[in-house]
């Protein structure tokens, strides 16, 4: 099984299986448009993404490497996010910051799967929360000022329950 | 008797002469007056009295002298406990700020119900939630074919980006069953809602048996985030205008609507704000009388010890009483493009 190199943007290397690497589309559409030969010992060099995340998405490209391509994307349609699997449930139960981290590699590397799993995962951690405990949930800055809170929750009466 | 410092200070406290400026001594440390930002950090750590209590952290402390007697001196305390409210500021202050990227990503996936939550995260969401992608996006996820979507409302009449996002609003509100079931659940309501708003619109109509009166009150709105770019000086071009996305003739309106037994004549109460509701059982116990009382200026604010009102509408018999808002299906509205034509 031919193999590929792929440097995180902290230098670490991880050689990984050619078809692996290629459920992220950046990567595949890298190694057709330069012609990189799979025999040449290149290396991929991936500077938005670090070492650690770079491991993650791996793992998960691995254990899904078999799985069927997802269906183009319907933006149309409600998306579902109820329906995670369990090994991906386990997989994200990281720190919040991991898991934005994974969504900014899953969308910059173009590995649909992963984006829809990670972006569901958060999703869900946000539904039916108040701004303070989502920012709360995910450490987030509230920038801010006290009135201009009060000016959004008077735009967005719409959407509350009475 | 002062002792021997105190007199050292006293001799320096007096009248400065022409002699103490042309002999001084040149002070080697002074910054230099042609550099303004020194001037004005030093203007601006020089902070008032009250600035510096506030700051200090002590405390008076009782001490006994040699000579037996009591005094009280002021000790700075050292390892002060942080309250409750200071840990929460720094938390607040020291959150992680994310690219807006990923909030778009996120979008994505938000539920219509979740859209408010979702915009009062950061600025960033809040940005996210003012784009007109974003309410293209939530129409197209949640459109389905419903029979009484209004013709404006359907896809093909979504194109422009004037009032997107009212629009998309209301057409959740047909085509989105937590929010369908939401609007079943509002049974009638009381006029009580109303009160300290303002009737910019009135009419009534007969439909079936029964008069409807509609009274269209405004409530006085704070000035918006997205209002705010356009200050009232400023005034927008027509392709600005085309593409505000936050056009709503009927933002901070209610309908009050009244559905009557047979016609009643009303006076006109356009202008005024209602300040008294009497909401009681009629006289013949299956219907109810309304008395809302409506007054014009400074009286809308202040509640007269006499209860008396400009202009007191009676209606008697009531069936029912809605307060509808404006993204009600059953809210009566005419499209926003259509008024902005006709205001030329």
């Amino acid at each position: 099984m031919s193999k590929i190199k792929l440097q995180s943007s902290d230098g670490e290397t991880f050689e990984v299986e050619i078809e692996i690497a290629k459920c992220s589309v950046t990567i595949k559409t890298m190694l057709e448009d330069l012609g990189m030969d799979e025999d040449e010992e290149e290396v991929v060099p991936l500077p938005n993404v670090n070492s650690a995340i770079l491991r993650k998405v791996i793992q998960w490209a691995t254990y899904h490497k078999d799985d069927p391509p997802p269906p183009e994307d319907d933006e149309n349609k409600e998306k579902r996010t109820d329906d995670i699997s369990s090994w991906d449930a386990d997989f994200l139960k990281v720190d919040q910051g991991t898991l934005f981290e994974l969504i900014l590699a899953a969308n910059y590397l173009d590995i649909k799967g992963l984006l829809d799993v990670t972006c569901k995962t958060v999703a869900n951690m946000i539904k039916g929360k108040a701004p303070e405990e989502i920012r709360k949930t995910f450490n987030i800055k509230n920038d801010f000022t006290a009135s201009e809170e009060e000016q959004v929750r008077k735009e967005n009466e719409w959407c509350e329950e009475k | 008797m002062p002792n021997k410092k105190s007199a050292k200070k006293s001799k320096n406290l007096g009248d400065i002469t022409l002699n103490d400026f042309a002999n001084s001594l040149i002070c080697k440390n002074r910054p230099k007056k042609t550099n303004p930002s020194l001037v004005l950090n030093n203007f601006k750590d020089e902070k008032s009295w009250d600035e510096k209590i506030d700051e200090f952290d002590g405390d008076f402390v009782k001490e006994e002298n040699e000579d037996g007697t009591v005094s009280y001196v002021i000790k700075e305390t050292r390892h002060r406990k942080k309250t409750i409210s200071q840990t929460n500021e720094i938390n607040c202050v020291n959150g992680n700020v994310y690219p807006i990227d990923i909030w778009f990503i996120l979008s994505e996936y938000i539920r219509p119900e979740d859209v408010g939550c979702f915009a009062g995260i950061c600025k960033s969401t809040y940005n996210v939630v003012s784009t007109a992608k974003f309410w293209y996006n939530l129409y197209k996820r949640f459109y389905i074919n419903v029979p009484n979507l209004p013709e404006l409302l359907q896809p093909e009449c979504l194109v422009r980006k004037y009032s997107l996002r009212t629009s998309v609003i209301r057409s959740l509100h047909y085509m989105y069953i937590p929010f369908i079931n939401r609007m079943k659940n509002i049974s009638d309501s009381h006029p009580d809602k109303v009160t300290k708003r303002e009737c910019i619109l009135m009419w009534h109509e007969k439909k079936k048996q029964n008069w409807f009166y509609y009274f269209k009150m405004k409530e006085k709105p704070l000035l918006s985030l997205h209002s705010r770019r356009t200050s009232e000086m400023y005034q927008p071009d027509l392709l600005e205008i085309l593409d505000d996305i936050y056009a709503n003739q009927d933002e901070n309106c209610q309908i009050l609507q009244i559905t009557c037994k047979h016609f009643i004549p009303v006076q006109p109460v356009l202008g005024l704000t209602l300040t008294s509701v009497h909401f009681s059982l009629s006289s013949g116990f299956l219907h109810y009388k309304l008395q809302l009382g409506f007054s014009s200026g400074i009286q809308s604010y202040t509640k007269t010890t006499d209860g008396s009102t400009d202009v007191t509408v009676i209606l008697d018999p009531v069936i029912n009483v809605k307060v509808l808002d404006w993204w009600h299906p059953l809210y009566p509205y005419s499209h926003n493009l259509q008024h902005l034509m006709n205001q030329d």
